[in-house]
């Protein structure tokens, strides 16, 4: 027999058919793993877009905060000017918060309703103490005739 | 006008039918085509494999090996022509230097045992003549250094061609042409006149 021919008998042997099965299922079992070339493409191309979404994220928030802030005041986009250098206008400003107090102060000491009220109590007094005192008295005269201690006494009495 | 280069690959007999497109179909994660391919290629890888082992179990877990390294690195895999086997054999070769450098302490390349390995062959119908003849070529291969063994296996147990073999093996065809004549006469010289007295 020659030795070519004992050669190709050895292609007679073959694996055990239980063992090929289970070692088949074992294997398809799992999973291929990613090649790398894949995984370097597609770290890469996550990387670029996170540096464009950090550089966009912060242009964004550069722009507003200038915008706030009263950037470009020189221009014409600017949607706050800087109103408080300008001397004229501070005082004008400076001028009508003082007319306002005053208004307000008014109606703290609005002489009506003191009168009123001042008026109301003597008449509660005299009537008490027996003083029969003119109702048409002026209002200003009877606040300055009755004091509010004396008034007080009488009611004690 | 855009023109593609298709590089295809050489027919050779011992390729799958449409092996191409099973190829294609396990590279993009299909199981059963790596399956099939899996069907036809065991027997080969586990042939290879047990000659350079010599024992059974540890064949059936090198060619376990081999296959789940090819599935798990499928992707990797690019068709430059050579057939899928060349592949596997490179996966394989790789396995085996693997599993000699780490039990070194334990076996050497003469370790396996002719009667173990003729045992394997479970084919009654066999004449005993041919099972010792089996036998003898085995226990010669062994002797041979693994390069030349590795082109005796490929060559005339396989068939493959000159140049698949040489893809498998990383050499040049003119490399594997000078292998195998000397691998032969080394055979032959081993065997002297038993086989043909068989």
């Amino acid at each position: 027999m020659d030795l070519f021919e004992i050669l190709k008998q050895f292609k007679i042997i073959k694996p055990d058919e239980a063992f090929a099965e289970k070692s088949k299922r074992a294997i398809l079992a799992s999973l291929p793993i990613e090649s790398k070339g894949m995984m370097d493409f597609f770290k890469a191309k996550h990387f670029v877009f996170r540096i464009v979404e950090t550089g966009a994220a912060l242009s964004l928030a550069g722009l507003f905060i200038v915008l706030i802030t009263g950037g470009f005041s020189g221009s014409s986009i600017s949607p706050v000017r800087f109103s408080a250098i300008d001397p004229q206008t501070l005082r004008a400003e400076a001028q009508a918060i003082d007319a306002q107090i005053q208004l307000a102060s008014l109606n703290y000491s609005e002489p009506a309703l003191v009168a009123e009220s001042t008026q109301k109590l003597a008449v509660a007094v005299n009537q008490k103490s027996g003083i029969v005192t003119a109702s048409s008295t002026n209002t200003s005269s009877l606040v300055s005739s009755v004091s509010i201690d004396q008034a007080l006494e009488a009611l004690s009495k | 006008m855009v023109s593609t280069v298709t590089r295809l690959s050489p027919i050779t007999f011992n390729m799958l039918d449409g092996e191409e497109k099973l190829i294609k179909s396990a590279v993009g994660g299909d199981s059963s085509a790596f399956g099939a391919l899996y069907d036809h290629y065991q027997p080969m890888i586990y042939r290879f494999v047990l000659v350079k082992v010599g024992r059974r179990e540890e064949a059936e877990d090198l060619t376990h090996q081999v296959f789940l390294s090819a599935w798990q690195n499928i992707k990797r895999y690019k068709n430059l022509g050579h057939p899928f086997s060349s592949w596997l054999y490179q996966i394989a070769r790789n396995q085996v230097v693997d599993y000699y450098r780490s039990n070194k302490k334990d076996i050497s390349l003469d370790d396996g045992d002719p009667e173990s390995f003729i045992s394997l062959i479970a084919t009654e119908q066999m004449d005993i003549s041919v099972k010792l003849a089996m036998e003898k070529v085995y226990a010669a291969i062994k002797k041979l250094s693994p390069d030349h063994a590795d082109v005796v296996m490929l060559r005339f147990v396989e068939d493959i061609s000159l140049r698949d073999t040489a893809k498998a093996l990383k050499k040049t065809e003119g490399a594997i042409k000078l292998m195998q004549h000397r691998a032969i006469k080394e055979l032959r010289k081993m065997l002297g006149d038993t086989i043909s007295k068989i």
